[in-house]
């Protein structure tokens, strides 16, 4: 991002810093709503998080009331349940990546082998479907297909002379059902990028395999992998970050009385005691550990990547 | 097919041939798994109640019926959700056009003072952020909770901004150096020959934010408080997951509750086809350019 400076125009280069800024007045122009919208709604609540410190009492202003230090950090960990709610964030988040963070790159490669040109479109198509699909529907979908009376998934099992239980009110079952729903929904549509990666591959280098006789899986593993890599990495760079914004949206939909003891994750914590309780200082200090182990994480898996000479984020 | 594909098999490894069959399968496997729950489903929504719940049907429609639409089409709510929807979805896509051509064609332009601090006011906003709460209370204190500006006026994308910005940069140069001669403002360049040689970005912002706005129900369950304002999907979330039937009682009271029940799921499967349907009809056309769209990751630089 370093301004180059040889390729400011000439004319330009001399010219003094104020009247640089008059030229170019159109072009602030066309920054001012990008920039202002993003103070007001980016900026602001970042202020806007000292409000964990302080108490609720929100007709004082944004900010609260008096200071209270570290008393609604405090109370975190006084409530019931708050190894409950660290556990199911990061069993969840760090489950569903293991399981669901292959299967994108396995759909490139083989997609990438395929010469039939229909076939391949056609997979593609129907692959990137579920990614148009709204989460809600989807969870829509879930309960409908595998309700223990009507659904298909009991009826197709039935046949077969067995039982099933209410998969949707099932603790084991639900971070399965969270998982896989959500690799439906994201394999297609996450392989594009690797994909346009694989297609970046160096074509002569794959020719000179060929040439030596190595095999279809020599040349995935020794060849298209690394090539890919970079990408590899940093999305999974910015997936482990990602770690503890669990998709709660989803979650939350999937929420009932039965499973929330194992559904019930820091986000979803954070909207019910803050929103629906109108416990506002004590919901934005949960969020904000939340927010600043997620950036620790960030961090810490940047450097990582960094050290073992893979591309970084930044 | 015959005798060219045997003398292209035998110039394989064997390993080769049996690395391609699992690769078809695999392929046909993902094939079926992503397109079965879909077919399912708009079978399901076409069929009659009784066929579905017994099990009958689970392919192809069987004792097709329309039974399910008239209920969705009779629900007020669905209608007004439907509506207000598309309210949001043709005005987000302006608002996101607008200021992501805005915003990034002046950081294409290298002569812009500032532009590295800019850049980075807006990196910031990637990994920083106040979180749900603070947030919510900025809307609050602004008086934008409980209108539709809640969902219109924070529109910006900076991922989107860096890929509209990389875009233009790779238009040539001698383009602008011409309109400047002949005496063409920034402003005019943008709208007049910028704009015009985007199309393909603009499709794919356009595709991405309608999808993203006609699938959300987050921000309208936070921000928002009138039924009269609500979108699609808080309709769909009462109906398909908090199984309320809204108005639909007063249709069916005379009905006995097992068929009721029948029906409501009937009228599930046919609101999911309806409220899906806009949607998965649009992507294929701008499918060839989605690689545009995730190239996220070439942000370094």
């Amino acid at each position: 991002m370093k301004r180059n400076k040889k390729s400011v125009p000439a004319g330009l280069q001399r010219k003094k810093l104020s009247r640089r800024i008059w030229q170019c007045r159109e072009l602030y122009l066309l920054l001012l709503y990008p920039v202002v919208a993003t103070f007001i709604f980016h900026y602001i609540p970042i202020y806007g998080v000292l409000l964990a410190f302080k108490e609720n009492d929100i007709s004082r202003g944004l900010l609260g009331g008096d200071w209270v230090g570290l008393a609604n950090f405090k109370r975190f960990f006084g409530a019931y349940n708050w190894k409950e709610l660290i556990w199911n964030t990061f069993r969840i988040s760090s489950k569903s990546l293991i399981v669901s963070f292959p299967f994108p790159i396995l759909l490139a490669i083989f997609l990438n082998e395929i010469r039939a040109e229909r076939f391949k479109k056609t997979v593609q198509l129907f692959t990137y479907m579920p990614h148009f699909i709204s989460t809600v529907v989807v969870v829509g979908m879930i309960s409908l297909m595998l309700d223990d009376r009507s659904g298909i998934l009991a009826k197709s099992l039935h046949l077969f002379g067995m039982q099933t239980v209410n998969i949707m009110g099932d603790k084991k079952a639900f971070d399965w059902v969270y998982i896989f729903s959500g690799v439906w929904q994201g394999t297609g549509f996450s392989s594009i990028i690797y994909l346009a990666a694989l297609s970046n591959v160096d074509a002569e280098i794959q020719e000179a395999a060929l040439i030596d006789g190595a095999s279809r899986l020599k040349r995935i593993w020794y060849i298209d992998l690394p090539s890919i890599m970079p990408t590899i990495s940093i999305l999974l760079i910015l997936n482990l970050s990602g770690l503890l914004s669990v998709g709660y949206e989803k979650i939350y939909l999937m929420q009932n009385p039965m499973n929330l003891q194992v559904t019930e994750v820091i986000s979803t914590y954070v909207y019910k005691q803050g929103l629906q309780g109108a416990d506002f200082a004590y919901s934005t200090a949960v969020g904000l550990m939340n927010g600043l182990v997620s950036l620790v994480l960030l961090v810490v898996f940047n450097s990582l990547a960094r050290a073992t000479k893979q591309a970084s984020w930044f | 097919m015959g005798k060219v594909f045997w003398r292209k098999m035998r110039n394989q490894h064997f390993s080769d041939i049996a690395f391609m069959a699992v690769v078809y399968l695999g392929l046909t496997f993902a094939l079926v798994a992503c397109a079965y729950p879909v077919i399912y489903v708009v079978s399901a929504s076409f069929s009659s109640s009784r066929a579905v719940a017994s099990g009958e049907m689970w392919l192809f429609p069987k004792e097709i019926s329309l039974e399910g639409y008239r209920l969705v089409f009779q629900n007020k709510t669905v209608y007004m959700g439907f509506v207000n929807s598309v309210f949001y979805v043709i005005m987000s896509v302006l608002i996101q056009l607008m200021t992501t051509m805005m915003a990034g064609f002046a950081f294409s332009r290298r002569e812009l003072p500032g532009r590295t601090w800019f850049n980075l006011f807006f990196v910031i906003t990637m990994f920083f952020g106040g979180g749900l709460i603070p947030t919510y209370l900025v809307y609050l204190k602004l008086g934008l909770v409980n209108t539709r500006w809640a969902l219109l006026l924070p529109g910006i994308s900076f991922s989107n901004i860096i890929i509209a910005r990389t875009s233009i940069s790779a238009l040539p140069e001698d383009l602008f150096d011409c309109s400047k001669l002949d005496g063409c403002s920034y402003i005019r360049y943008l709208f007049r020959i910028v704009v015009p040689l985007s199309k393909p970005i603009l499709a794919v912002f356009s595709l991405y934010t309608a999808v993203g706005v006609w699938n959300s129900y987050f921000g309208a369950m936070i921000y928002l408080r009138d039924q009269t304002k609500y979108p699609l999907q808080i309709f769909l979330r009462t109906i398909l997951i908090l199984n309320s039937t809204i108005d639909l009682e007063a249709d069916l009271s005379s009905e006995d509750a097992v068929r009721m029940m029948q029906v409501f799921a009937t009228m599930k499967y046919a609101l999911i086809v309806v409220s899906t349907a806009p949607i998965i009809c649009v992507y294929p056309f701008v499918q060839k350019h989605f690689v545009k769209g995730v190239m996220v990751g070439s942000l370094k630089g």
